[in-house]
């Protein structure tokens, strides 16, 4: 009997059943889709990193002949070596105006993993020096495969034929460089392999090298300053003459700590080589950002999944005690005639047990769209063009617990209202029992007007179904609300991140051959400049006690009138540079351990900390000029610049063959973005998820209110009521539950976010939270379309009400 | 033999199909006339509370034509058919109805365009005898009470036609007789009453007499030998 009445039970009750699937699957999905799409990612970066080898330490050195690190191998703690060049060269254009182009070099063996980030590939030419080219740089100047360039500095160039195109941001996968920003049209990248990279080092390198050599003095103190300044005077013009680099990349054995390899391989390298510039902590921007994406998505893994089990626990206990309370006289009658309390709860566990395995086989398949699309997305956006796509088995099983547990919990909650049921249950009609209010209250319900106090009695006498609407509500509205102003806080991280960029059009970089007074005079004279002000930038060892970083530092002009827009998230504004101190980025306080007022020693030098710059992925310090001159005899000049007429701007560099104009384009910002374009989708994943649950409870929450009220709601259409009446009193009902629910959300959504965007922050991404109003009223808005839709559904039903069946019987 | 007001011919309702197919009405035709006391007598299944549903305008037809004041109910839209409900019938029911939700003076005054008269809405509680029971909620009075409550409220519209379903079928004599001589007297102030049931001791009440079997009309005749309500024991 209990068995027959079970697929009865699931029949009758097939609407409140059907939401607690729903939204049971939606938990289910959120959770298998986040976390497969979540593990590939990890192990697909773990292989990545296997394959790759983050290095424990990195050198970079002058370029350096292959027999002067010959041996570093071998050196106590040292695992593994690989050396790269990097160096920039002049890319000649048709135009003749020159191009930077910024080549490195990978390593033939790794020739395989490159391979894959290649598009369009030629045939490579034997005879001279074979090159990948950038996609944004074959772009922006008419390069394809099988066509040769020009590379070169000074008066010496030597052509080079490209037999590949690589997708940049699709590099990064297999060549972590410091930039992750997208190509410039006047800064591209090239990738070389090493055995090509020997040839260019005949035809290019040498001659430079030779130079080079002449100048440093076989004893002595090596000054690269005036050694510098020496070749600058030889090729006549500003090159880029310190920007190549030999880097030697080390990885430690296990045992063995980062500092004491570094202090062993240091010691094999002095007098060999010189090093310029030596990184022990692996802070390269690729390993951080998907650090910092590992993060962000094990923040929205926990707590999506959580939010949707919290909202699916609370909706199927508030149906399960609706379900009882409906069917006391049906539970009275099993009673009397022998059925136990326990079997009347045992069927009603069997029962969700039912329905949470539906959920659980639907919400597998959904979890698994999701994944699919997720990976898709990761794949672009994070340079991984190897994740594999997968579920992941523990958490989908843990998923399914959940959900069953849930629903047994879910149960245990309702129980009470089983075993309060007795047997002459049976016998009573449920029309006599009304809920007591509490006296005040009655009496407020009795003064209101009609439909107001029909709307008020039909909420406090099922106050239970008014909760779920108001969850319902509640957690649509929510999710809504968090989603926009998550958009609203990304947009702002990449404007604050991108601001300093962004706030000049153009940044001219040359040596120091140029006078730089006279130069800037010049520049500010000619007509297309608007602004322009000087800069430096260097880079500079700093400590603080036993800690130690290398931060990249930039010279400005000190006070408000600076083109440098140094961001102060905390305050939401900007900071100025002062005479004596330095502005830190937090991630480097955060690593000597020092805050506003402390000292922190370049060389032999200390530099008070005036103010500390949170920003987001790129960190930069900043001193004056002057400080900058006074710390570091090594740095380049560089000029920011607004315009107005940048091709005059290009032309007056290419006239005076001063280097490289950076022009600033909005392809960073559009980067960035689409970096958060995945944890974007996930949000409003979710939020249509929410938008779907809430249309369903809603929906369902009304019909069965229909059913409950099917007999008052036919007497006053018998007496003379109009369905549009009767939609006037659940209009007010809805609203009083819109109103309430709708009051809550926006400050329940506002703390959830702060929560969120905690969990998300790390010291590399700092999210502001700005409560814009208009997704307040967006999410508000939605949400009434929602109720709208799922009132007038009901509305359509009691129009076809036969009144004469509905008010023929007792109940 | 008053005006008639209300004049039903050829009503059909059946339910199910082929060899299912039940009539509740089958071509039954029937005239309601002004101010007159009609019972509408039969056993359970006979079709009587149909009938009384259908010139109630709570249910329909598939055919035949109910015409009141020159309009056809059975043809009519569902807004007319709402006005019909609440401008020109009362309507009584054998398990009260009431709004549990609402006291008895709430209830008294639900109906639309009833609302603003509560002072006739006392008055009529006064008449039937719970003018102390006006915040009183449905489920603290007894079923003869809550019965007096409905026709109270069907009162409350200013109808002169009430149609009753079997309203003392769910109370014990002595309401129901207390019950019976409240309609008695609207009878006699002018309303017209129209009264399904099965007892045919209250039969003996009415001015004319429809007797219902299988869904037809079997006997149509006015009642000689009235008798009043407190006379009548079942």
């Amino acid at each position: 009997m209990i068995r027959s009445y079970l697929f009865s039970m699931l029949k009758r009750f097939k609407g409140p059943f059907f939401s607690m699937a729903f939204i049971s699957m939606l938990a289910i999905a959120m959770m298998v889709g986040l976390f497969g799409a979540l593990g590939n990612l990890e192990s697909s970066y773990d292989a990545f990193k296997s394959d790759y080898g983050s290095p424990s330490v990195s050198y970079y050195m002058d370029l350096s002949k292959d027999e002067a690190i010959t041996g570093v191998a071998e050196v106590e703690g040292v695992a593994k070596v690989e050396t790269r060049l990097r160096f920039d060269a002049y890319l000649r254009r048709g135009d003749g105006r020159p191009l930077i182009a910024r080549i490195f070099t990978f390593e033939d063996e790794r020739e395989g993993i490159v391979k894959p980030c290649f598009g369009d590939m030629a045939a490579k030419n034997e005879d001279m020096v074979n090159v990948a080219v950038s996609t944004a740089l074959a772009k922006s100047n008419g390069i394809s495969v099988g066509h040769d360039i020009e590379l070169g500095f000074g008066e010496t160039y030597a052509k080079f034929h490209v037999y590949a195109i690589y997708d940049h941001a699709t590099a990064i996968y297999i060549r972590p460089s410091p930039f992750i920003a997208s190509d410039n049209r006047d800064f591209g990248h090239i990738m070389i392999a090493r055995s090509e990279a020997k040839k260019a080092e005949e035809r290019i390198i040498k001659p430079y090298m030779e130079t080079h050599d002449s100048f440093v003095p076989p004893e002595g103190t090596y000054d690269p300053t005036a050694v510098l300044e020496a070749m600058a005077d030889v090729y006549g013009n500003p090159e880029r003459v310190d920007h190549y680099f030999t880097e030697l990349l080390i990885q430690k054995k296990n045992g063995y700590g980062e500092e004491e390899v570094n202090e062993r391989v240091s010691a094999f390298l002095k007098g060999k080589v010189n090093v310029l510039e030596t990184i022990t902590e692996s802070h390269s921007l690729y390993e951080q950002f998907i650090a910092h994406v590992d993060r962000q998505f094990h923040t929205a893994g926990l707590f999506l999944p959580i939010f949707f089990f919290a909202v699916s626990l609370a909706i199927i206990a508030l149906f399960l005690i609706q379900i009882i309370k409906l069917m006391t006289r049906d539970i009275g009658t099993m009673l009397s005639i022998g059925v136990s309390h326990g079997q009347v709860l045992g069927l009603l566990s069997v029962c969700t047990l039912a329905v949470m395995g539906i959920s659980a086989l639907f919400g597998i398949g959904l979890g698994s769209v999701i994944m699919a699309v997720l990976v898709n997305i990761f794949r672009a956006s994070y340079f991984m063009p190897g994740i594999t796509f997968g579920l992941d088995p523990l958490a989908t099983l843990i998923a399914i617990l959940i959900a069953a547990g849930i629903s047994q919990i879910a149960v245990l909650i309702a129980a009470h209202n089983i075993f309060s049921i007795t047997p002459k249950d049976a016998m009573i009609s449920n029309e006599a029992k009304r809920r007591k209010l509490p006296k005040p209250m009655e009496k407020g319900i009795d003064r209101m007007p009609l439909y107001l106090r029909m709307a008020a009695n039909a909420t406090f006498q099922n106050p239970r179904r008014s909760i779920v609407s108001c969850l319902a509500i509640l957690a649509s509205t929510t999710m809504i609300i968090i989603a926009g102003l998550f958009g609203v806080s990304i947009d702002a991280t990449i404007r604050q991140t991108t601001q300093t960029r962004l706030n000049y059009d153009a940044q001219v970089y040359c040596t120091k051959a140029e006078e730089d007074d006279a130069f800037l005079k010049d520049l500010q004279a000619q007509p297309c400049v608007t602004k322009a002000e000087q800069g430096y930038f260097t880079w500079l060892e700093a400590t603080h006690g036993e800690k130690k970083t290398t931060i990249e530092v930039v010279g400005v002009d000190v006070g408000s009138q600076s083109l440098q827009y140094i961001p102060d998230f905390g305050a939401n504004g900007r900071l100025y540079v002062e005479e004596e101190g330095m502005i830190l980025p937090a991630y480097s306080a955060e690593v000597l351990g020092v805050g506003v007022g402390d000292l922190i020693t370049f060389g032999t030098r200390q530099i008070k900390v005036t103010a500390i710059s949170t920003q987001h992925m790129h960190f930069v310090g900043y001193l004056s000029m002057a400080k900058v001159k006074e710390l570091s005899p090594r740095y380049v000049s560089t000029y920011f610049v607004n315009v107005s007429d940048e091709a005059s701007l290009m032309s007056y560099v290419s006239m005076h063959k001063i280097g490289s104009v950076v022009v600033n384009t909005s392809s960073y910002r559009a980067d960035m973005k689409e970096r958060h374009d995945p944890i974007n989708f996930v949000v409003w994943v979710i939020t249509g998820f929410s938008l779907a649950m809430a249309l369903a409870t809603l929906t369902i929450t009304a019909q069965d209110q229909l059913i409950d009220q099917k007999k008052p709601l036919s007497i006053l259409r018998c007496v003379g009521y109009g369905t549009k009446d009767i939609s006037n009193i659940w209009s007010i009902q809805r609203a009083f539950e819109f109103l309430i629910a709708g009051a809550i959300a926006c400050p329940a959504a506002y703390l959830t976010l702060k929560l969120i965007l905690k969990g998300a922050a790390s010291e590399e991404a700092n999210y502001p939270i700005i409560a814009d109003y208009r997704w307040f009223l967006l999410g508000l808005f939605f949400v009434l379309i929602v109720l709208g839709v799922a009132h007038l559904l009901s509305m359509r039903k009691i129009s076809k009400w036969n009144l004469a069946d509905n008010t023929r019987s007792r109940e | 033999m008053g005006k008639t007001i209300i004049k039903a011919t050829g009503l059909v309702k059946s339910y199910g199909e082929g060899e299912g197919k039940t009539y509740a009405l089958d071509g039954v035709d029937v005239e309601v006339h002004a101010n007159e006391f009609l019972v509408i007598l039969g056993e359970s299944g006979s079709g009587k509370s149909t009938l009384l549903n259908v010139l109630g305008g709570m249910d329909d037809v598939e055919e035949g034509e109910i015409l009141f004041e020159g309009k056809d109910l059975a043809k009519a839209k569902a807004r007319d058919l709402t006005k019909y409900r609440r401008d020109s019938v009362g309507f009584v029911y054998q398990f009260f109805n009431l709004l549990n939700d609402l006291t008895v003076l709430q209830n008294v005054m639900i109906a639309p365009g009833a609302r603003k008269h509560k002072d006739r809405a006392l008055q009529i509680l006064g008449r039937v005898g719970l003018g102390d029971k006006l915040d009183k909620f449905p489920a603290q009075l007894s079923g003869g009470q809550q019965q007096r409550v409905a026709i109270a409220r069907a009162l409350n519209k200013e109808c002169d036609l009430l149609l009753c379903d079997e309203p003392t079928g769910a109370l014990d004599a002595a309401s129901g007789k207390a019950v019976l001589q409240l309609l008695e007297e609207l009878h006699g102030e002018g309303k017209t009453i129209v009264l399904v049931t099965h007892t045919k001791e209250i039969a003996q009440m009415a001015t004319r007499v429809i007797a219902m079997k299988d869904a037809k009309i079997i006997r149509n005749e006015e009642n000689p030998s009235r008798r009043k309500a407190k006379d009548i024991d079942w």
